[in-house]
């Protein structure tokens, strides 16, 4: 099982070069297809039992707040047949979300890490343009 | 190609692994702080019928209401979830990640 410092998994190859292991940590990327899977499969777990157990407790008015979602996710319903719709969906929406905020978040660093080198860069010419003058 | 260029690529290649422990508190703790945080909000805020909305968590954890004890019951009941939640979400990202 993964432990707390394989984020580092390809150290060796990290150790090669001169940034230090931490500042590779922060700077790598997020797996989209992997949070999107596991975010998928969680929020399609959760609506699900969240339905189910509205469903075994039963009652008069089963799940009357709860089938509100259905003006969202068509043909939800707080049954059983509903509950698995309830995971498609969740699991539709949750892969989304996670895939995004995945992308986004790399985007984001890799935009990031441009900016500083090209900020690192215009100051070393500035610093040699002034040796010159 | 340059050194700096190695390491970008290189960057780009490293993918991060999740502490599944960690990423468990860090949202158990964000969910528990909401579900605190919105509870003792309508609680200050008062009225007659205070979380006639926000009390139908009761319905998924016995024992929960929209009192100050509510809502450090409620802090419990987010923070265990939210620990299952992301300690399930850390595995499964890291048995998929590559």
């Amino acid at each position: 099982m993964p432990g707390p410092n394989t984020a580092l998994e390809k150290s060796d190859e990290v150790e090669r070069f001169s940034l230090p292991p931490r500042a590779v940590l922060v700077l790598a990327q997020l797996d989209p297809r992997a949070l999107g899977i596991a975010a998928g499969l969680l929020c399609g777990f959760l609506l699900w039992l969240a339905t189910i157990l509205l469903v075994l407790r039963g009652g008069v008015n089963v799940g009357r707040n709860l089938s509100l979602l259905s003006q969202y996710f068509t043909g939800f319903r707080v049954t059983p047949a509903g509950s698995l719709l309830g995971f498609l969906y969740g699991a539709v929406f949750g892969f989304l979300a996670g895939y995004l905020f995945a992308r986004l978040r790399n985007l984001l660093i890799h935009s990031y890490l441009r900016f500083v080198r090209r900020r690192a860069e215009r100051m070393a010419m500035s610093d040699l343009l002034d040796r010159l003058t | 190609m340059t050194r700096i260029a190695e390491e970008e690529r290189l960057i780009e290649r490293v993918v991060v692994r999740l502490n599944a422990t960690l990423t468990g508190v860090v949202i158990g703790i964000l969910c528990g702080a909401g579900i605190l945080l919105a509870t003792l909000w309508l609680v200050i805020k008062g009225g007659p019928q205070p979380g006639a909305h926000l009390i139908l968590l009761s319905q998924y954890f016995p024992g929960y209401t929209v009192t100050v004890v509510g809502s450090f019951i409620g802090f419990m009941y987010g923070f265990v979830i939210g620990f299952l939640c992301g300690a399930f979400l850390g595995l499964v990202y890291n048995k998929i990640a590559r």
